[in-house]
């Protein structure tokens, strides 16, 4: 039920979510070797799983609770 | 039900009228930490992350929120939710592009950033639209603020607003951005906590979790409204009307947040405070001010509810329904925090543009810094005056949704791209940022009066509804080809005129901001008493100190009173200018102490910044 607008929010979301990541890290603006920039990485991607896996989980509830 | 007559009892009214007070005095209290313009837009750069996470909840949360989501919630059920989960979308180029950029650069508006990164044409143009975006969204909140009272009271809205209004402006004039900070802090921890007792007693008063599940449409559970439609409520429209254009503009463009983020200590705050406010504070806050929409569905099928209760009216009608006398004010005081958290952040924020991108280059280019500050407080009353003036035409649109999405998709597109463009991408020209503004605006007035240009852009949304939400995308889509397409034809600035204001030059950025090399080695805070000493230009430090921190002479640090939940009132950014032998002491001049508020003899944390 409505697994498309899900889809459509996690792959198109998805796909600006990663072209701000894959732009900022190819601009050499930041360096693995720097500890405030890996751990705000690990943020961001942290951030987009917590809300991946709670939509997901959400969903599938809402959808076999009908 | 119709809810317009007056209801709750004279404890509520007493508690209503009890908070005004309370956060005008708030207020009035932080007013005596304003000293210049910089305390005044920017709160003196000295907060911490969570005092500035929690203000920022504040003003995300607007008075038409509660009234908006909770109608909302009860037409469509829990996808009323899908506005406030998905700012991360645009997180990335928040943290690592826009936060840097504007943080280094020190562009005290977002029109000053347009001056340096493109040319004054170009910045008159970003002006024009912020204050039509800033001044808009006033007007907008005092509105549906009077719409509550209305369901509330009875009263006329217009009058309503006219209170609230002066309330907010009042204590804007007198403190500035400290106030604004302070108050709204206070404010965001009311409205969640209101929010969240009114879930519980909702859920109580329906018998539980799985009576409320149970009594709501299979299609209300859903975590996502459809995909296309009803055209005035569906998935697509809303992703891209608010999840991307009006994100992009929330968090880069409405001048209240970028003050908000320039207040911050540093800016790994900022970062901070974003993943705290998108991991924690955003999904409370979304089931804060949704949830009585919610509620109200599952009550109707329990029959605590009659069917015909009006969405609009639905907030105040269930908590009226499961407060008890004193708590029902105490919920209506959260939503008029609600109110007067966004409020007084525009209003601030007008202020600034007013100030920095109008009256300093065209009418007093050089004046005292008292003058400028009295202009800023004259313009804090003016703008609350100008949106009290917006509320009928506000009132003319059917519904409140409705008015909120026409406006911001209609205003945010170009600047929305000529901001993303300037940002992240070196070869974007001047002349392509004036025209993304100037042809993008064009665009969207021809599609308000031809609907059918949206068409392809539409995602199979039935046109009847005037493609509301779909202009956003079409917005997007034709201000970035305008954008690309006069870059490709037109001669870029040099990149040295241009350093630290695109990705790629944040590090030289960050260079210019400290006035040196920048030292990211990680260290650890230090304590110490102060104590002052003249003839110093920075702070003076003992060599054990210096190593704890990593730091060497010449590095900047921040030094705050050691009450860490004092959040940064009391606190400066100062260089290491030179070392001593007096173990524990920390040493800054008379004027720096005064500088910063900070209390000599007490203890006092220093934190290396770079």
């Amino acid at each position: 039920m409505n697994w498309e607008s899900f889809v459509y929010q996690y792959a198109v979301g998805g796909i600006i979510f990663l072209a701000g990541l894959v732009i900022a890290w190819r601009s050499g603006d930041y360096s693995w070797k720097n500890v405030y920039d890996r751990l705000t990485t690990y943020f961001v991607i942290s951030i987009f799983a917590f809300y991946f896996c709670g939509h997901l989980v959400w969903q599938i509830v809402a959808s076999g609770g009908g | 039900m119709e809810t317009t007559t007056i209801i709750g009892t004279k404890l509520d009214y007493g508690i209503i009228v009890g908070y005004f007070v309370a956060i005008f005095a708030f207020g009035a209290f932080f007013a005596r930490f304003t000293r210049s313009t910089k305390d005044f837009f920017f709160g003196g750069q000295r907060f911490s992350w969570w005092l500035v996470a929690f203000s920022y909840v504040a003003s995300i949360v607007g008075s038409y929120s509660f009234i908006k989501y909770s109608a909302a919630g009860y037409r469509y059920g829990m996808s009323s939710s899908m506005t406030y989960l998905n700012d991360w979308i645009v997180m990335t180029i928040l943290l690592f592009g826009w936060f840097p950029i504007i943080y280094f650069s020190r562009c005290v508006s977002i029109p000053e950033y347009f001056q340096k990164r493109f040319d004054s044409p170009t910045r008159l143009m970003a002006t024009i639209i912020i204050m039509l975006y800033m001044v808009g969204y006033i007007g907008i909140n005092l509105f549906t603020m009077g719409v509550a009272l209305e369901a509330m009271l009875g009263t006329d809205p217009f009058w309503s607003a006219v209170v609230v209004a002066v309330v907010c402006a009042v204590y804007v004039t007198a403190g500035g951005q400290t106030s604004v900070i302070m108050t709204d802090l206070a404010q965001g921890v009311i409205l969640l906590v209101a929010g969240l007792i009114l879930f519980g007693l909702g859920l109580h008063a329906l018998g539980g979790w799985d009576s409320f599940w149970a009594g709501l449409p299979p299609a209300h559970r859903l975590p996502f409204a459809s995909f296309n439609e009803p055209h005035s409520f569906h998935f697509s429209g809303i992703f891209w009307q608010d999840g991307v254009a009006n994100n992009i503009a929330l968090y880069m463009m409405n001048q209240g947040f970028i003050l908000r983020f320039l207040s911050l200590k540093s800016a790994r705050e900022g970062k901070k405070a974003f993943t705290v406010l998108l991991l924690v504070l955003m999904p409370l806050a979304t089931l804060a001010i949704a949830n009585a929409g919610w509620l109200g569905r599952s009550m109707v099928s329990a029959g605590i509810l009659p069917a015909g209760t009006n969405a609009d009216h639905i907030f105040v009608a269930v908590a009226d329904k499961v407060c008890v006398p004193g708590l029902f004010g105490f919920v209506m005081a959260a939503l008029t925090a609600a109110l007067m958290s966004t409020v007084d952040t525009l209003i601030n924020a007008v202020s600034a543009v007013t100030v920095n991108d109008i009256y300093k280059p065209y009418f007093k280019r050089s004046a005292p810094d008292r003058h400028y500050l009295k202009v800023a407080r004259i313009v804090s009353l003016s703008s609350a005056g100008v949106g009290i003036a917006l509320v009928p035409l506000f009132a003319s649109f059917n519904s409140i949704y409705q008015a909120h999405a026409w406006f911001t998709a209609a205003v945010t597109p170009p600047m929305v791209v000529a901001i993303v463009l300037g940002a992240f991408w070196k070869r974007y020209t001047p002349r392509a940022a004036f025209w993304t503004l100037a042809g993008g605006l064009i665009l969207v007035a021809a599609s308000i009066r031809w609907p059918v240009l949206i068409s392809p852009f539409a995602h199979g949304v039935d046109p009847a509804g005037g493609f509301k939400f779909m202009r956003a995308l079409y917005g997007l889509a034709g201000s970035l080809a305008i954008g690309v397409t006069v870059t490709l034809f037109t001669r870029p600035k040099p990149l040295a005129e241009i350093e630290g204001l695109v990705i790629g030059t944040i590090n030289r950025g960050k260079e210019k901001y400290k006035g040196g090399k920048v030292n990211e080695t990680p260290g650890r805070d230090v304590v110490g008493r102060l104590e002052p000493r003249d003839g110093l230009d920075g702070i003076a430090l003992t060599e054990k100190m210096l190593d704890r921190l990593a730091a060497e002479v010449g590095d900047l640090v921040y030094v705050a009173d050691g009450r860490r939940w004092l959040g940064g009132i009391r606190s400066l950014h100062v260089k290491v200018t030179e070392t001593h032998s007096d173990e524990g002491l920390i040493y800054l001049s008379k004027n720096l102490i005064d500088e910063g508020s900070l209390l000599a003899g007490r203890t006092h944390r220093v934190e290396k910044i770079f």
